[in-house]
């Protein structure tokens, strides 16, 4: 395991708390898609992490990147609660088609 | 003249009861805010996001450039940000797409908005770092697309 690896160990356990102290609704569902989205940035971070140590990022913008991260996993947790009121909506929609239909059928046979 | 009785006036009352209600049941549900749980796709929204990306990494590509010599693009296109995030703000349940907005937006956080702070505040920026962000930025924007594309056809 490399140095850098080893030093962002365990922060996927910080996201969890993190998202689920952010979010009342859904809670469990956005930490469990923050924590897949942190591993696919994972990759960016440390690579960020080496031309920070090769001094090719200076201190500043390299926590400066990391932040964007951080506001990147909150748009993606904000996209996916409203992906799933978006399927709620659908759900809904085909309640109401059902209903509308029946007083159709009743009112009109 | 045909005399019209109560009996025959019932009977129109309930025949037009029995086309009306539907229609209007149809029409009112349909009108219902409240009904939904996100705001409907909006083309106007979803077109506009996605100029605004275009324009914002066009700038912040320039931002290795003295800030000075491109002063009135960033107010331009902060203009055009607000005037999106009042669109979006009148929307009904769009508050996720708002919060989006407010994020990339945000002078002091650190998505378009912070990056834009930056380069006004540090004069420019690193070339590394500028490629590295708009990056970031990019995606960002991609974010308010993705939840713009996935809600429902109204």
């Amino acid at each position: 395991m490399s140095d850098i690896t080893q030093r962002l160990t365990g922060i996927e356990d910080e996201i969890e708390r993190e998202v689920k102290a952010a979010f009342t609704e859904f809670a469990g569902e956005i930490a469990s898609d923050a924590k897949s989205f942190y591993r696919q940035v994972k990759a960016d971070i440390e690579n960020w992490s080496r031309a920070l140590l090769n001094g090719h990022l200076k201190r500043d913008d390299f926590g400066w990147l990391l932040l964007a991260k951080k506001d990147g996993i909150r748009l993606h947790a904000l996209t996916n609660a409203g992906k799933t009121l978006a399927q709620l909506d659908k759900i809904k929609a085909k309640v109401v088609d059902i209903i509308i239909k029946l007083i159709f059928s009743r009112l009109l046979p | 003249m045909t005399m019209c009785t109560s009996n025959d006036r019932a009977k129109n009352f309930s025949a037009m009861t029995k086309v009306l209600l539907p229609i209007l049941l149809v029409i009112g549900l349909a009108g219902c805010c409240w009904l939904q749980a996100i705001a409907h796709y909006d083309e106007v929204a979803y077109t506009t996001a996605g100029e605004i990306k275009a324009q914002s990494l066009a700038l912040v590509e320039r931002a290795t450039e003295p800030y000075s010599e491109h002063a009135a693009e960033v107010t331009s296109l902060k203009a055009d940000i607000d005037e999106t995030l009042s669109y979006e703000r009148q929307r009904c349940k769009n508050k996720l797409t708002v919060q989006q907005w407010e994020i990339i937006a945000n002078p002091n956080g650190h998505s378009l908005g912070g990056l834009l702070q930056r380069w006004e505040k540090e004069g420019s920026l690193d070339s590394t770092f500028i490629s590295l962000a708009a990056t970031e930025i990019s995606k960002h924007f991609d974010e308010v697309l993705s939840l713009e594309t996935a809600k429902t056809r109204g």
